[in-house]
Formats: structure tokens, C-alpha cells, sequence
């Protein structure tokens, strides 16, 4: 009998440990060295670039000394404003939303006007804002709140709308009242629906609040770069900006981390 | 281990039921004439193809379908609405992900803010029963589908009805899987009887849970027959070998084959 010379053909790879993937988190770190080594050597070092474009190293530093604690009453004048928003529209978004998944009378009314008033960029209603509540801080709040308000309402009655029906049985089955059942069933069901809505909005807060204080605040992360803005110092102007994004920043993972808890029991895939 | 008492089970009349659906461009009947008494704790099994009309039947009895005649009665009077005097166990899961399997279990009791010592040693008690004391403070997506199903069984206990309704409950299990929770569901019936309405298209399932069967063909949906299962609780091993459980199986499929 003659023996076929054929390699066997191997269709699953031997069992063998998993190979170590290289370690390129390095790479995020020397990202971040690369562009602060760049900015060294075209500013402090050669000059190539001039103060009013882009301040040094240097020179930011100093701006940032020279402002000290004031730069911390700016922050938190633009968070207070920010967070008061942010829980006013999110919240205000929420019950809406709720309601409108609920009740066919209030979807068909709200839902349009909704609709039509979702693309205003708020920005554009600052003049308006400003006639109706004056120079104020509940002006920038309120405008600060309507991007929350629009984004979590539509997100809080797609989501609702889109509750496994057989948790509403099973909760009815067991005695659950009709509000009980949205206490108890929708809110928790819809909630890892919201928590990208919820960022998106504190993202739109930080923006909407930093340009509705560049008109007529007397304080404020806005304020402070329109003010060194109109007098040329850029190093105020960048020291603003960068204290505005840590801030977004920060912000964010901290309600990465609430939501991640208050959502642990979703199974993920990582 | 002692059950904690619970109240007592229903005695379930269904009398000339008939259920009328309505499609874009004719009607049916996915009931028709349906009649049959469960005693209180006793289990009817209710056996037949998919479309006969067994889960529209179990809804009208849950509260979440309108029957367009006939009636249904818990205890003598007409069903109405769904609430705590029945609890339904459905074929998907239906076990809230966002509560413990404790917190699941403990739902009806606290929904009815009816939580006290009494409800309390129910739910241990059934965290015990079921195999889930050791999965007690873990969230459901830990749980494998045999697991999460016993929850739902539990959850249903716990909530203390007079009937449990269950639809097609370990139609989704692996047939170990499946016959360990049958065996768990009679135990269940002695130590804690309550009227049970056993759905499911599974020939021995039905034979095997239940003191009564209902056999039922579809267009229209009707009850062929209802055998009684003379078998002792709990089933004697191997019951399923025996020749009187084949002979009834073989009787079952011959009225389900004789449409």
C-alpha cells in the first residue's frame, strides 16, 4: 500500500500559551512628551514662534502665578454654572422624555416642537436669553440647560419606548403598580441607555456655558479668555482654555466611574 | 426545612372561553370553547403545537388578553387585570438584570411593601430550595439560563399567588438542565402547593408536571381531550422508562397527530 505523502493540514493551531502583546501604552506617554517637547523647542528654546500665536512654556507659567487664586474663583464660577445646568437639563429631559414615551397626547404636542427647536444652536439664543433673564447667572444656567434638556429627552423616550415588554408583565404579575413599574422597571431598564447621553450633554454644558460668558459676565473661565483675549495675552488665553478642558475632563470620568457602578450589573463585553 | 406558610391556592374555572383574533383581512378564533376546572394546588398541563392557542389561553388567565367569550374565574371571580393573585413565569427571561438574585426574589413582597420576617423566610427559604443561596448577592448575568430560570420560579414563589401561570418556562434549557427544574417544580407543588398552569409542547414535560393534561389543537384552538396523570408526587425515579407513562405518551401524540 503506498503511503500518500501529504502534510496533515492543521485547521487549529497548536494549544500554546497566549503570546504577551507589546506593551504600547508607551506610546500614549511619549504622544503627550513628543507635543510638550515640540512646544519647548519652537517657543522657550529657538523662538521660532512669537508670544501673541502661542505663549511659551515659560511665560504660561508665569501667567498661571501671576492669576493663582483667581484662576481657581473663575472655575469654579463656570462649574457652578455648568453643574447647575447640567442636573437642571438633564433632569427636566428626563421626566419629559418619560412622559412622552407614556402618553401618545403629550408625545404628538411636544415631539414637534421638540423637533424644530433640537438643531437652534444655543449660542444663537443668547441675545434672546439675555432679554428674558437680563445679564444673569440663571441666563447662562438656563442656556446651558437646553442642550441637556434636548439631548436626554430624546434619548430617556427611545430607550423607554424600548423596554422588554415582559419585565412591565412580570412586574404587573407581581403586584407592581403603573408607577410602581416606572420606578422600579423603566427607570432602572433605560439607565445604560442614558449614560452616553449624559456625557454628551456635560460635554455640551462646558461649551455652551465658556461662550455664554464671554457676553457680559463678570466672572468665569469666559470672562477670563475674552478679557486676555482683547488685551493680547495669549497665556491667559491658553492658561483659560486648558483649565476649562482639565476641568471637562475630570468631569467626564468622574461620571464615567458613577455610571459605570450604577450600570455594573449590564453584562459587557469587556 | 419547614415552608413558610403562604396563602392559599386558587381554584381555577375556565368555562367556554373563546378568544377572537383580528388580522388585517380575516379573524380567527386562537381559543375556542374552552372549559376546564383546576382544583386548588393542583397542576394542569396544558400540551400542544406551537399556534394552538395555549399561550393566548395562559394570557386571558394572566390578565393581558380580553377573552370575547366565555369566562375565566380565580376562586369564582372573572380575572381582571394582571396582579399579585397570579404570577406568570415567562419563556424568555424575564429576570430584572438590574436587581440581585435576592433583590429579584424579594420584588413582589417589597413592591406591596409587604416586607416582614414572614417574607423574609420565604425568600431564604426559596434562595435554599432552588440551589441560589451562594448566587444570592451576585446580579443575574452571572447566572447560566437553568439558573436565571429558577430565579423566575423563585420570584414567582416568593411573591406568594394563588396560581402561578407558566409559559413554556424550561422550553429554552438543555434537556439535563430541563428535567432537574421538572423534578425542582413538583417538589415545589407538595412543600408549597399552589395552582399551577403548566404551559408547554413538550409531550413528557406535560405528563410529568402535571395532575391533569390538556391536549390542544390549533385552527381553531381547541381542548381535545384532558387525561388525568395518575402518577404519585414526588414522580418515582425512572417514572419516565415506566410503560403506563409511554402508553400515555403514545395516547397524547396520537391525539395530537388526529387533527
Amino acid at each position: 500500500m503506498t503511503q500518500l505523502d501529504i502534510p496533515p493540514v492543521r485547521t487549529v493551531p497548536p494549544a500554546q500559551r497566549p503570546r504577551r502583546r507589546p506593551n504600547i501604552r508607551i506610546l500614549s506617554v511619549l504622544a503627550v512628551v513628543f507635543v510638550l517637547a515640540a512646544w519647548y523647542v519652537l517657543t522657550d528654546l529657538l523662538r521660532v514662534v512669537p508670544e501673541l500665536y502661542f505663549p511659551s512654556i515659560a511665560s504660561t507659567i508665569e501667567a498661571g502665578q501671576t492669576l493663582g487664586v483667581n484662576l481657581a474663583l473663575d472655575f469654579g464660577s463656570t462649574a457652578y454654572r455648568m453643574l447647575f445646568g447640567w442636573v437642571l437639563g438633564c433632569a427636566l429631559g428626563i421626566l419629559v422624555g418619560l412622559i412622552m414615551a407614556r402618553s401618545r397626547i403629550v408625545y404628538f404636542s411636544a415631539n414637534p416642537l421638540i423637533e424644530i427647536l433640537r438643531p437652534v444652536p444655543p449660542i444663537a439664543l443668547i441675545p434672546f436669553t439675555i432679554l428674558w433673564f437680563g445679564l444673569t447667572d440663571t441666563q447662562r444656567i438656563a442656556l446651558s440647560a437646553l442642550p441637556c434638556f434636548m439631548t436626554l429627552a430624546v434619548t430617556t423616550m427611545e430607550a423607554a419606548k424600548n423596554v422588554n415588554p415582559l419585565f412591565v408583565r412580570a412586574a404587573q404579575s407581581l403586584g407592581a403598580t403603573p408607577n410602581q413599574i416606572y420606578r422600579t422597571v423603566v427607570l432602572r431598564a433605560i439607565l445604560p441607555n442614558l449614560v452616553a447621553s449624559l456625557r454628551i450633554a456635560a460635554a455640551l454644558a462646558w461649551a455652551v456655558v465658556v461662550s455664554a460668558e464671554y457676553l457680559g459676565a463678570q466672572n468665569g473661565i469666559g470672562y477670563l479668555i475674552l478679557q486676555a483675549s482683547n488685551s493680547l495675552n495669549t497665556s491667559v488665553v491658553l492658561i483659560g482654555t486648558a483649565t476649562v478642558t482639565i476641568g471637562a475632563f475630570v468631569f467626564d470620568q468622574i461620571l464615567r466611574l458613577i455610571t459605570k457602578f450604577l450600570t455594573r450589573w449590564v453584562d459587557r463585553m469587556a | 426545612m419547614p415552608t413558610p406558610t403562604g396563602r392559599k391556592p386558587a381554584r381555577v374555572v375556565v368555562s367556554g372561553l373563546t378568544v377572537t383574533m383580528h388580522l388585517k383581512d380575516r379573524s380567527f378564533d386562537a381559543v375556542q370553547d374552552a372549559s376546564f376546572t383546576i382544583e386548588p394546588g393542583q397542576t394542569l398541563a396544558i400540551v400542544g403545537p406551537s399556534g394552538c392557542g395555549k399561550t393566548t389561553l395562559l394570557n386571558v388567565l394572566g390578565g393581558f388578553t380580553r377573552p370575547t367569550a366565555g369566562e375565566a374565574l380565580i376562586d369564582g371571580d372573572p380575572v381582571g387585570a394582571p396582579d399579585e393573585s397570579r404570577a406568570t413565569v415567562f419563556q424568555a427571561d424575564a429576570v430584572f438584570p438590574w436587581l440581585t438574585v435576592r433583590g429579584n426574589l424579594e420584588y413582589g413582597p417589597r413592591i406591596r411593601k409587604a416586607q416582614d420576617a414572614a417574607s423574609r423566610a420565604r425568600v431564604e427559604h426559596f434562595l435554599s430550595v432552588l440551589g441560589l443561596e451562594q448566587f444570592a448577592d451576585e446580579f443575574p448575568k452571572v447566572l447560566s439560563g437553568g439558573m436565571r430560570k429558577r430565579v423566575d420560579v423563585g420570584r414567582a414563589y416568593v411573591s406568594d399567588p394563588r396560581a402561578i401561570l407558566l409559559d413554556e418556562p424550561f422550553g429554552a434549557l438543555d434537556e439535563i438542565t430541563k428535567e432537574q427544574l421538572q423534578d425542582e417544580l413538583v417538589t415545589l407543588s407538595a412543600s408549597d402547593p399552589k395552582t399551577l398552569v403548566f404551559i408547554t409542547h413538550d409531550i413528557e414535560e406535560a405528563i410529568y408536571v402535571g395532575d391533569m393534561v390538556a391536549v390542544m389543537t390549533p385552527r381553531p384552538g381547541r381542548i381535545r381531550k384532558i387525561l388525568d396523570i395518575p402518577f404519585a408526587r414526588p414522580r418515582p425515579e425512572n417514572l419516565r422508562m415506566e410503560p403506563e407513562f409511554q402508553e400515555l405518551r403514545r395516547e397524547i401524540q396520537s391525539l395530537l397527530r388526529s387533527e
